[in-house]
């Protein structure tokens, strides 16, 4: 056995993954491997089709994007993280298996992030800007605003006043409340009457 | 084990052949295992390394096994060896990675590393040379996520 598995081996018991997913993971790259061969609108399989770097061995890519994962804690240079997973199939699977829930790791990576629970022990700090000229509220990752304004943007929503009710549009980005855009996430209705 | 210099004779996969002190050579787990194990026989092969590759582990090697080098001078020496072209970088990682020697292994990951920090997927994909193989719903998925991180 090599060190490297054996450090794997620990990595998992720790994490309490346990070999089984490994294995679920690495058949699934082999899959993915066959489907490519196979697919007969594509060109002729080559190892280096997608480049050398999207065929390096998964535990290998594990450790290099591990590293990554691991030194950019904070925003916004934790973006890097969901880049890693933008880059190509194989570097996806390696990301997402590397990512932890905020629950588990206290950070916040994926915009999944935000559906997921939070750590139990320490709450994850926030804080709202209100933006009364075009009624868009901007929730923020931390405690208080940072002085050169790099803070992180979690959720955006936009105030529609309706006769009866208050209407909020929630997206992930304050510059698209469209329902048509992939960003939106959904609408909340303000229960009480105006008071 | 005898006190006078043993030599190792290394084959790499394009057959070329390396003469190396069995001192230095077992900074290889991999050949350390062998040569403990008692199963070298005159030439040890190493079906999974090019000579180009082998010899960029062999300089590593012989620097750091030279005596009296300051830290600093090896320090120094590192930073230059990592600065190589990616596709050197990727065969010195499986090479390390076969051979076992977690010093060399950890060196080149990070470097790999601190070049994907900072950069943009399309940077990462121009950087090491990867095709985008997402399909369209993939790429749905991943433009929300990447929208969602610029903000």
């Amino acid at each position: 056995m090599s060190f490297k598995s054996i450090v794997r081996e620990l990595r998992e018991m720790r994490d309490g993954i346990g070999n089984i997913s490994r294995r679920r993971v690495e058949g699934r790259h082999w899959r993915n491997r066959t489907r490519s061969h196979i697919a007969p609108d594509v060109a002729p399989f080559e190892p280096s089709e997608q480049g050398q770097w999207a065929n390096l061995p998964p535990e290998l890519l594990f450790d290099i994007i591990s590293r990554v994962e691991e030194s950019e804690t904070t925003w916004p240079a934790r973006n890097v993280v969901i880049f890693c997973a933008s880059v190509c199939k194989s570097w996806r699977e390696v990301t997402k298996e590397i990512v932890r829930t905020p629950e588990e790791c206290g950070r916040l990576t994926f915009p999944i992030s935000l559906k997921q629970p939070g750590p139990r022990e320490s709450p994850i700090h926030c804080f709202i800007k209100r933006d009364s000229d075009n009624s868009v509220y901007r929730l923020y990752f931390g405690l208080t605003p940072s002085e050169d304004e790099s803070d992180k943007l979690l959720l955006a929503a936009r105030r529609i006043r309706r006769a009866t009710s208050t209407d909020f549009v929630i997206s992930l980005v304050a510059d698209d409340f469209s329902r048509a855009s992939n960003t939106y996430l959904g609408k909340l209705r303000q229960a009480l009457a105006n008071c | 084990m005898s006190s006078s210099t043993k030599f190792l004779t290394l084959k790499t996969c394009d057959d070329k052949k390396f003469v190396l002190d069995e001192a230095i050579a077992v900074r290889s787990q991999t050949i350390k295992n062998m040569v403990e194990d008692d199963c070298v026989s005159n030439v040890i092969p190493l079906p999974n390394v090019n000579s180009k590759t082998m010899t960029k582990v062999i300089e590593y090697w012989k620097k750091h096994s030279e005596e009296g080098v300051s830290k600093d001078v090896l320090m120094d020496f590192d930073k230059a060896f990592v600065k190589v072209h990616h596709s050197i970088l990727h065969a010195l990682i499986l090479a390390a990675n076969f051979l076992n020697d977690k010093e060399i292994l950890d060196m080149m990951c990070q470097e790999v590393a601190d070049r994907i920090k900072g950069k943009t997927p399309e940077e990462i994909r121009k950087e090491f040379d990867i095709k985008n193989d997402f399909t369209p719903e993939e790429e749905e998925e991943i433009r929300k996520e990447n929208a969602w991180a610029f903000e």
